[in-house]
């Protein structure tokens, strides 16, 4: 009785008390954390990173894993412009224009050429970098930035081809070309400004 | 007394006891070093994939020349201080040798054994010029060269298991990533 007097006392105390900053993280931490929320609380780079992948696992073999390996390797070019201060012109509207394209493509069951999937992601890829890569000096730790968001980047691909593999079923099939088609009218409301 | 407790509760000083990287001593701080320095994981990710990449009859021959060539760069390195590879250099390094483990080509046993040997001097050289000595020297030694083997054979593994189990082609996707990250890495001003 005499113990539990105190209690009210004693958690009014704890809950003024100070947050202790034993393991404040490092810049590395940091820097990771802000780089892989980058790309995903963008919804623009989510729902062209999305159909990336989707498109790729509706094109199957060898899309499926081309375009995964083509996108991050040209992003990391526009990247590295942006990093260099190389300006790009329409960033914003090629961002979009990806979603709405990329989109568009999975929506109407486009089968392209592997080298034409390849250069329509590329050219994109460039944009996506880019407005990454000028943001990565800027990071406390930009090397751990760029791990952040090439590994968002990727796991966003992973996930469009997760969801993309149901294309081998006839129901699968229109589920996925549904979602290019909900991804390319993203794409248009990024280009107006509606969303 | 309570009422001093209670005092002591409320006013609470901002806990420092665990500092971010502290002195963990020569082996700890040779055994974490690829995991410590973001460049030198990129650069040993980049060789345990490349390495994963590799019949297994290659890499048992290039795995040994890698830890190899760590062991002798510390042991060696330790008399005359060689000139610190910056980010940039390390940067490209592991992106030549991430884009080597996207293309699938078998590549000779001469050449992988090569490239490890390089790869292994170039985990190792930033241990060296501490002025370590004795005891100091030879935990730095053994902590260093493990580390370099383990966290090679760690990931190494992993990009092993992925492209049996996963997905063949696992392994080349993370080697993009690698190489996108090592681009860009190589691009930032120093």
């Amino acid at each position: 009785m005499n113990v539990l007097k105190h209690v009210p006392v004693t958690l009014a105390l704890l809950i003024w008390a100070g947050a202790a900053s034993a393991h404040t993280g490092n810049v590395a931490g940091a820097g990771f954390i802000t780089g892989f929320l980058h790309p995903v609380f963008g919804w623009d780079h989510v729902a062209a990173m999305v159909a990336v992948g989707l498109w790729g696992a509706f094109l199957g073999r060898p899309a499926i894993w081309v375009l995964p390996v083509a996108f991050p390797l040209v992003m990391a070019v526009g990247g590295a412009m942006g990093v260099a201060g190389v300006p790009l012109p329409g960033i914003e509207t090629g961002i979009a224009a990806s979603a709405l394209v990329i989109g568009l493509a999975v929506a109407l069951a486009i089968r392209p050429p592997i080298w034409v999937a390849a250069v329509v992601v590329a050219v994109f890829a460039v944009f996506h970098g880019h407005a990454h890569g000028a943001e990565m000096p800027e990071a406390a730790n930009p090397l751990a930035f760029a791990a952040g968001f090439v590994i968002a980047t990727g796991l966003l691909h992973l996930a469009g081809i997760a969801f993309g593999l149901l294309a081998s079923h006839p129901a699968g099939r229109i589920a996925v070309r549904s979602l290019g088609g909900i991804i390319a009218l993203g794409g248009v409301g990024f280009l107006t400004g509606a969303l | 007394m309570k009422r001093l407790a209670l005092i002591l509760i409320a006013l609470p000083a901002p806990v420092s006891a665990h500092a971010a990287f502290g002195d963990l001593g020569p082996f700890y701080q040779g055994f974490l070093h690829p995991a410590a320095d973001p460049a030198q994981g990129l650069l040993v990710a980049a060789g345990a994939i490349a390495l994963a990449r590799q019949p297994i009859s290659t890499v048992r021959k290039a795995f040994p020349a890698l830890v190899g060539a760590a062991f002798f760069t510390l042991l060696i390195g330790n008399w005359f201080a060689p000139p610190q590879p910056g980010v940039t250099v390390v940067a490209l390094s592991a992106l030549f040798i991430s884009l080597w483990a996207i293309v699938p080509l078998r590549t000779p046993v001469m050449i992988v054994s090569g490239l490890a040997i390089l790869l292994g001097a170039l985990a190792a050289v930033p241990l060296l010029g501490s002025d370590r000595a004795g005891r100091e020297l030879v935990l730095m030694l053994f902590g260093g060269t493990l580390g370099i083997a383990i966290f090679t054979l760690f990931l190494w593994g992993a990009a092993e298991w992925a492209d049996r189990r996963i997905v063949k082609v696992a392994s080349a996707v993370v080697a993009a990533w690698i190489a996108a990250i090592s681009l860009m890495t190589a691009t930032l001003p120093s």
